[in-house]
């Protein structure tokens, strides 16, 4: 499988603040990465310095370009939707499409009309005076109408409701998602995005935590529910790493425990994202 | 090259209501010229048919002849009388000496409008990267498959050419006016300034005003540019900031050193392009009389060193404008 991002000692640094910290990953084609990390983490420095919009120390390539040198290049091939609203509010909604006809040779008009005409924006109405939520299905028309092979979406249901969120992410699995492409999704809301991804990375104070597929984390993270009574012989035999009180029970999660070996104390499961994400940032957020 | 007309067309999208806007203005102040005119006319039809004749006494027909021009009217016909020594003689050229400052007269016209764009081209260069950082939409562009240099380049294109391209269609306009004008205003003053206007050469005129809207926009590339880098930067108010903090700074310097040194370099690449108006307006108040031509060679102006300072100037800036554009500093 070929490699689609490659960072190598990536580092940027604001004053005395490191939001990126020697930063190294490679991310194959055909996955769904999810960057988690809280906020101030570095989750859209990084998203930045992959998009060529920041100046940073050490190497990268994306979709085998270097993203500062040439980045009209990787946008030929790459989406992006932001946390905020940033299409120029001036523009009409026609002549948002017209543009985007005339300057990016890879957008099919006919396919972000039909998801249009799925919505209620108005072709006639200046951007500006359309709610978030259409400033984002907009937004996410035009980049899913366009023939791309890396799309990156930070933090893209930021301020919206629950229905539109779920129908933001089915869009972009219908629409966009196939094997040969790959999808950056940066969210603090993981349970949002879990069930979707093949792979996570998490990022806290610049520095990347952990970067695992989701298969290898259900079999690495194990969560054992036992009375409450035996937390305190258990807790020293099996070392959690983390641990919190429900319905009267203790919640173990343990890292690289065998779960057979389990089997007797408790309730065993895999933890959710969400849970193995609180625990390891649960000293560091 | 398709990016970069897109991008054109794009300024033109964004800006399309405050250049129509600009020439409905414009037409406006037009129209009322000729409703003065008209009024002006009236006027002077009326003294014509209540005198029988106008007399305009003391009329300096050329450098040594001062004679009388009496306009009578025989029925409906009007009549034109220059009586004085030689006059009639003289009357070509004195046609050709009246044409001087009419010409004047018409090119002081058109750099009005011109002052008036630019004024608007201002606003247009310290909101060029400013609005877009202020509504976000900078990273909206940057996520298009086109170069900082395609973003930059067709803004300030989309400005240079918007100030030459506005002000020659708005002078073409103007000098429509003027002539209709003259028509409005009927006979005798039909006939005779049309003698006069036939000595004037319109290619001239505006191949001429043409050349020096192409020696403007090189010698105001600086001023553009610096407005432009301070939208790069500034948090607001761009324009207040790139033109205020100059001059509070030359008044600052001169208070300080007891120089205007500053003041001079501010004018020198900031404000060159005015140079053929004050140039110009100069020959006008010095040159009728004296044989001088009312718009001097323009291609002096832009074939020479200060030219090149000003195009040395604007390159220099233009780095400065795209290493800060690229740093993407947003305005929130």
């Amino acid at each position: 499988m070929s490699t689609l991002i490659e960072l190598n000692n990536v580092t940027k640094t604001y004053g005395d603040l490191r939001a990126l910290d020697s930063v190294s990953l490679e991310i194959p084609a055909g996955r769904i990465v999810g960057l988690v990390g809280p906020n101030g983490a570095g989750k859209t420095t990084l998203l930045r310095a992959l998009t060529g919009e920041l100046d940073y120390e050490g190497s990268a390539k994306v979709l085998g370009v270097e993203p500062r040198e040439k980045r009209a290049e990787l946008m030929q091939n790459t989406g992006v939707i932001h946390d905020i609203a940033v299409l120029p509010s001036w523009m009409k909604v026609k002549e948002l499409l017209n543009f985007m006809e005339g300057i990016h040779s890879g957008f099919n008009r006919e396919k972000a009309e039909t998801f249009l005409k799925t919505t209620t924006i108005p072709m006639g109405k200046k951007i500006k005076t359309l709610s978030k939520g259409m400033k984002t299905q907009l937004h996410l028309a035009v980049t899913l109408a366009t023939e791309t092979k890396l799309l990156i979406l930070d933090e893209p249901t930021h301020g919206l409701d629950i229905l539109f969120r779920k129908q933001l992410y089915s869009s972009v699995l219908e629409d966009y998602f196939d094997e040969e492409k790959t999808l950056l999704i940066s969210t603090h809301q993981i349970e949002e995005v879990e069930h979707i991804l093949s792979d996570v990375i998490f990022i806290n104070k610049g520095k990347i935590l952990l970067y695992t597929s989701i298969e290898d984390l259900g079999k690495r993270y194990s969560q054992l529910t036992i009375p409450a009574d035996q937390a305190d012989s258990l807790r020293e035999k099996l070392q959690p790493i983390s641990e919190y009180s429900l319905l009267g029970r203790k919640v173990f999660l343990l890292d690289n425990t065998e779960t057979k070996s389990l089997v007797g104390y408790g309730d065993v499961q895999t933890p959710s994202v969400a849970d193995i994400f609180v625990a390891l940032m649960g000293g560091q957020a | 090259m398709k990016p970069l007309m897109m991008l054109l067309k794009r300024e033109w999208l964004e800006w399309q209501r405050v250049i129509i806007g600009t020439i409905l203005v414009i037409t406006f102040l037009n129209f009322l010229m000729l409703l003065s005119v008209a009024r002006g006319s009236s006027y002077f039809h009326e003294t014509l048919q209540r005198e029988g004749h106008i007399n305009l006494e003391d009329i300096k027909i050329d450098d040594e002849n001062i004679g009388n021009i009496d306009i009578r009217m025989d029925g409906n016909n009007v009549e034109i009388y220059v009586e004085g020594e030689n006059a009639a003689g003289d009357i070509n050229h004195a046609l050709e000496k009246a044409s001087t400052p009419v010409a004047f007269g018409l090119r002081l016209g058109m750099q009005g409008i011109f002052i008036f764009v630019l004024f608007l081209s201002l606003f247009y260069f310290s909101d060029a990267i400013y609005k877009e950082r202020a509504d976000a939409s900078t990273l909206f562009y940057r996520s298009l498959p086109v170069s900082d240099h395609h973003i930059l380049g067709s803004k300030i294109a989309a400005g240079l050419i918007g100030v030459i391209g506005l002000t020659f269609f708005l002078s073409i306009e103007y000098l429509l006016f003027v002539r209709l004008a003259i028509t409005v205003w009927g006979e005798p003053v039909n006939t005779m300034i049309a003698a006069v206007f036939k000595q004037i050469s319109y290619v001239g005129l505006m191949w001429d005003w043409f050349s020096y809207l192409i020696y403007a926009a090189i010698r105001m590339g600086p001023l553009a540019l610096f407005l432009m880098l301070v939208g790069t930067y500034v948090k607001g108010r761009p324009l207040l900031i790139g033109i205020g903090g100059p001059i509070l700074a030359a008044i600052s310097w001169s208070i300080i050193f007891q120089s205007a040194a500053l003041f001079k370099v501010i004018g020198k690449f900031f404000w060159g392009f005015n140079l053929v108006i004050i140039d110009s307006w100069k020959n006008a108040i010095d040159g009728i009389g004296d044989g001088s031509i009312p718009y001097a060679n323009p291609w002096d102006y832009i074939f020479n060193l200060e030219t090149l300072g000003a195009l040395m100037a604007s390159g220099l800036l233009y780095y400065a404008l795209w290493f800060v554009y690229r740093k993407n500093i947003p305005t929130g």
